[in-house]
């Protein structure tokens, strides 16, 4: 069986400079597939290339089979991918609850008219998102800040409220983007225990683009190392973590050319 | 006191008509970051269809009333899709522009097809009054308030309630976001154009109904409206109704006021009332009543 993430030779380029090169790799279901790098290793013009935002100059990203180049940024929910934004993408004024419920945006047929008469195909759809939503609140913990404004919330918990939103979806590929930037110690334990927890629970695929290496040891099947836009080590964690160029890019023994 | 609960009751009227006119201007501002002139030629364009389909179809008001709803929103959403959609990574300021050049066009149909005679919209109203708790009031002050707060009721419901209403809300708060969930921009901008164009056409005929007229001067009625949109806050519907109801208070209460406490300022004082407010608050509170303090994204 194909993996359900494939990527081969992408490459992109932007006035001259190459952000990426000849980047290659399989995310197989189920699996938890982690991308890092120093600062401007290209992590995040990868994920770019992986949500539509860019368009590769080269090479294919298929997904389940099909290709993603060319599809539009709104399909991409349809299709079953979950993303999270690096600095937060919450919807401020909305509390804890409607933002998780806008992950079910595509999944959600119910319009004015039914809204508005209680149809009772509405009522029961109505009904599933509610369970889903309070199953969603319920695992990540945020009934006690449900009715504030997400505006309101500490950084943390805004991060877990855009984590749910994006499993409401019950995404086939869930994209996450620097899960843990800004979140102290103690908030990044738990982040990592909800994705150990969620991965259990849906079994859902994981891609996450990250720079902090200790978070991803223990929670990645798979790492892809990037540097300057290159792919330096691809592999299960403690071989990457024990290769001599990705010490050195981490610890910058050596001077680039 | 009967004359001052008269006028409250006037004001409330004229009032609760802004508010259907700022809560247009809301709605396409909190969707698309515009502030929509075109608004006023809507309003006009909608009372003349209204006027169009009981003089000169026969219908009855209530079917011309949804019917000129109905044709104004798809007006509406259709300017959205054919101009404004192209113009969306444009400067505000060249869109504004945009939407004062379709003001004039829109302004220019009636009258070409209508001409510039004042039209009696023949609605059941009239000059009927009633009378409650011994205070005589027009027929269709009370219908005016009641569509106005049944518009609200119903706004609410949408945004409360429903998929799509959720959707705008989410696309005005982060429109990137909003993509990354499925949601299609374009149709919550052409929604918020049609539903826009809706009210603009309820309040042009309730304005055009009753003792007044349909007429040209129609769509400078809701550049009145402007100055509630700015007291209320640009991108609070609370706001835009509360402000409404408060320029048109203020409004009625000077014209019937100023001519004796003040007859050096001339008789058409209350005409000007809603500048003087509107430039009151630019100065010193410009976020409006319920709107946020402006905090930029670089």
């Amino acid at each position: 069986m194909s993996a359900l993430l494939q990527v081969r030779d992408v490459g992109i380029s932007f006035g001259g400079v190459r952000a990426l090169d000849q980047v290659s790799f399989d995310v197989e279901e189920a699996s938890l597939f982690a991308v890092i790098g120093p600062n401007g290793a290209g992590k995040t013009t990868l994920f770019n290339c992986l949500t539509a935002a860019y368009r590769p100059d080269r090479g294919t990203i298929d997904f389940k089979g099909g290709s993603l180049l060319g599809v539009r940024r709104r399909d991409l929910a349809g299709m079953g991918i979950a993303r999270t934004f690096q600095n937060l993408g919450l919807f401020d004024k909305l509390d804890a609850a409607e933002n998780v419920l806008l992950g079910r945006h595509s999944a959600m047929q119910c319009g004015f008219l039914g809204a508005a008469l209680q149809f009772p195909a509405v009522r029961r759809e109505e009904a599933n998102n509610r369970g889903k939503v309070a199953e969603i609140v319920d695992l990540l913990g945020l009934d006690p800040y449900l009715g504030t404004p997400s505006a309101m919330l500490l950084y943390g918990i805004r991060k877990l409220i855009e984590l749910g939103r994006a499993l409401a979806m019950e995404p086939d590929l869930l994209l996450l983007d620097e899960p843990v930037a800004g979140l102290n110690r103690e908030e990044t334990a738990r982040m990592a225990e909800i994705i150990r927890i969620i991965r259990r629970r849906f079994k859902t695929t994981i891609l996450l683009v990250e720079h902090d290496m200790g978070f991803l040891m223990s929670l990645a099947d798979r790492v892809l190392v990037l540097e300057y836009g290159c792919p330096i080590a691809l592999g299960r964690p403690e071989d990457v973590q024990k290769d001599p160029k990705v010490i050195a890019a981490y610890l910058g023994t050596e001077v680039p050319a | 006191m009967i004359d001052f609960t008269k006028l409250i009751f006037a004001g409330l009227s004229l009032g609760s008509v802004y508010a259907l006119i700022a809560l247009g201007f809301v709605m396409v501002y909190k969707a698309t970051g515009i502030l929509n002139f075109a608004q006023g030629g809507l309003l006009m364009l909608g009372a003349y269809l209204a006027q169009y389909f009981i003089n000169g179809l026969g219908t009855t008001f209530w079917i011309a009333l949804p019917m000129a709803m109905l044709a104004t929103g798809l007006v509406a959403a259709g300017l959205q899709r054919t101009i404004f959609d192209k113009l969306l990574t444009h400067p505000a300021f060249t869109v504004i522009m945009a939407t004062w050049a379709v003001l004039i066009v829109l302004e220019q149909v009636p009258i070409t097809l209508f001409g510039y005679d004042f039209l009696n919209m023949n609605d059941p109203f009239g000059l009927a009054m009633v009378s409650i708790a011994s205070v005589q009031v027009f027929t269709i002050d009370l219908w005016t308030l009641a569509f106005a707060a049944g518009s609200v009721a119903v706004l609410a419901v949408f945004f409360f309630r429903t998929r799509m209403g959720l959707a705008m809300r989410a696309t005005a708060s982060d429109p990137e976001a909003a993509i990354a969930q499925g949601i299609e921009p374009r149709l919550v901008h052409a929604t918020a154009w049609f539903v826009a164009g809706m009210l603009a056409c309820l309040a042009g005929v309730m304005l055009g109904g009753g003792s007044r007229l349909v007429s040209p001067e129609l769509s400078h009625v809701a550049l009145r409206a402007i100055p509630a949109v700015i007291l209320g806050g640009l991108s609070s519907p609370l706001g835009a109704v509360v402000g409404g109801i408060l320029i048109g208070i203020a409004e009625v209460l000077t014209a019937a006021w100023a001519p004796t406490l003040a007859p050096w300022l001339g008789k058409n004082l209350h005409l000007v009332m809603p500048y003087f407010l509107l430039v009151g608050f630019l100065m010193f509170r410009p976020q409006g009543l319920f709107g946020q303090r402006q905090s930029g994204r670089v």
